[in-house]
């Protein structure tokens, strides 16, 4: 048996605004992916251990709050720490080109920002699998 | 590939026991060789199966019990399956969204599932996470279902105690629900009682029930809840502990393993069967060669059906 694509969405931090999170959880399941999404309010440990007891295969991080620099690097050293070094980190939200180039460099696999075509999502998601 | 796991899934390690329920979900002989390397330490947990109207807040009450059941033990599990949707394939997985409490807890291990086409409430490998859950020391693993339906009740199949949540609301529903659901509780969970006509469905529920028979001796319960607010919670842990009590009192314990266990033989042998079938040549050609005939009205489909079991034997004797 194929096992879809597993993606975890989550919200970090004090940011409420989820609509963003819920329109893609929407679409990367309409492209035939198993998404779980956690919820508002999310600390970056809650997020890891998720990712850990749910085995996805890509975590994916919804920030408009600004924190990206704080939220993403330390996610990124959590799951390497879990030994989830091997699972992508990706994103999307309010993040300045400057930081998404910073961001890629740290080890985040890609930065969405606002107006992304969502099939353009999930077509990044699955050519990391192709 | 799960050989790398096993030994640190025996010493405790909650990313061996991801990874290898992830071996679990793919299925084929990998997931087998390690559904039968943990065997031997599957069986010590309580399955309690959460089941009942889709909204009724099966994920909220888990949320809660986990969160007690954890005061007492080390370690809980939770299965929590979803639909896929027919359509894409796709899921969205969103039972952790109410398990707010639980989630920071690491002796709290949640497991969303997608139901791929499976027609039990469950997925078609639910009861096999439970079982890696089981093997790596869960105390209590919950069983969420999907939603309602008539096949929900084979969930009991696999528990020890049955849950089942409705709400007040549900109230109209009582006669489509008498059918199934009500036959398969053996607590019966009245959540947001605290809407209106709350108490009164609770004792109207609490009265159709005394019209039952009892299955074995037991008398189902009904516990009111408000879920998200914790109340009830300490009411309806003693009312599984009271099921629970009753089971060991009688063998019950034992009885459902053993029910347990033969059910799961026929469910994968039966799966095992329909493959075979599917993938024998020699049942693909007689489809090939039936089917037009069935579509030009010259077959019924039942004696299509008949000549396409019989294929499997012909095809024997011919070599």
């Amino acid at each position: 048996m194929k096992k879809p694509i597993k993606v975890l969405i989550a919200k970090p931090g004090l940011d409420g605004h989820d609509r963003g999170a819920k329109v893609v959880a929407n679409a990367l399941r309409d492209a035939g992916m198993e998404v779980i999404y956690t919820g508002l309010h999310q600390t970056p440990e809650m997020i890891v251990e998720a990712a850990l007891q749910e085995d996805v295969d890509v975590v994916s991080l919804s920030i408009l709050s600004g924190a990206h620099m704080t939220l993403f690097p330390r996610v990124k050293q959590l799951m390497d720490q879990s030994g989830l070094g091997d699972v992508y980190l990706i994103g999307g939200g309010i993040i300045p080109e400057k930081d998404a180039k910073q961001l890629k460099t740290m080890g985040v696999k890609e930065i969405f920002g606002p107006g992304t075509d969502t099939t353009a999502i999930a077509e990044f998601i699955r050519g990391l699998f192709a | 590939m799960h050989e790398q796991y096993m030994e640190r899934f025996f010493s405790g390690d909650p990313l061996a026991a991801s990874r290898l329920m992830s071996i679990v979900e793919r299925g084929a002989e990998e997931g087998e060789a390690v559904l039968d390397a943990i065997f031997p330490k599957v069986g010590r947990a309580y399955r309690i199966g959460v089941t009942g109207l889709t909204g009724a807040g099966k994920s909220s009450l888990i949320n809660k019990l986990s969160c007690s059941y954890r005061r007492e033990v080390e370690r809980v599990g939770v299965v929590a399956v979803d639909p896929t949707s027919p359509f894409s394939g796709g899921a969205l997985l969103g039972d952790r969204i109410r398990m707010s409490d639980a989630r920071g807890d690491a002796g709290i291990f949640i497991r969303s599932v997608a139901s791929r086409g499976s027609e039990t409430g469950l997925s078609a490998c639910a009861n096999e996470l439970a079982d890696v859950l089981d093997a790596f020391g869960s105390d209590v693993i919950f069983l969420e279902t999907i939603g309602v339906g008539q096949l929900e009740y084979k969930v009991r199949f696999s528990v020890h105690t049955t849950l089942v949540v409705l709400v007040p609301e549900a109230g109209d529903d009582i006669q489509s629900l008498k059918s199934g659901l009500m036959e398969i509780g053996d607590v019966f969970i009245v959540n947001k009682a605290d809407r209106a006509h709350g108490d009164r469905y609770a004792d109207d529920l609490r009265s159709m029930l005394e019209l039952r028979r009892p299955a074995q001796g037991w008398r189902p319960l009904v516990v009111p809840t408000v879920a998200v607010k914790g109340g009830g919670i300490p009411e309806l842990v003693d009312a599984i502990g009271r099921h629970k009590s009753f089971l060991e009192r009688n063998g019950g314990i034992e009885q459902k393993r053993i029910e347990a266990l033969r059910n799961r033989i026929a469910m994968v042998a039966e799966e095992k069967l329909k493959d075979l079938f599917w993938n024998d040549r020699r049942i693909a050609q007689a489809l090939d060669a039936l089917f037009p005939e069935v579509l030009n009205g010259a077959k019924s489909p039942y004696q299509a059906a008949r000549e396409l079991v019989a294929a499997l034997s012909i095809g024997k004797q011919g070599g």
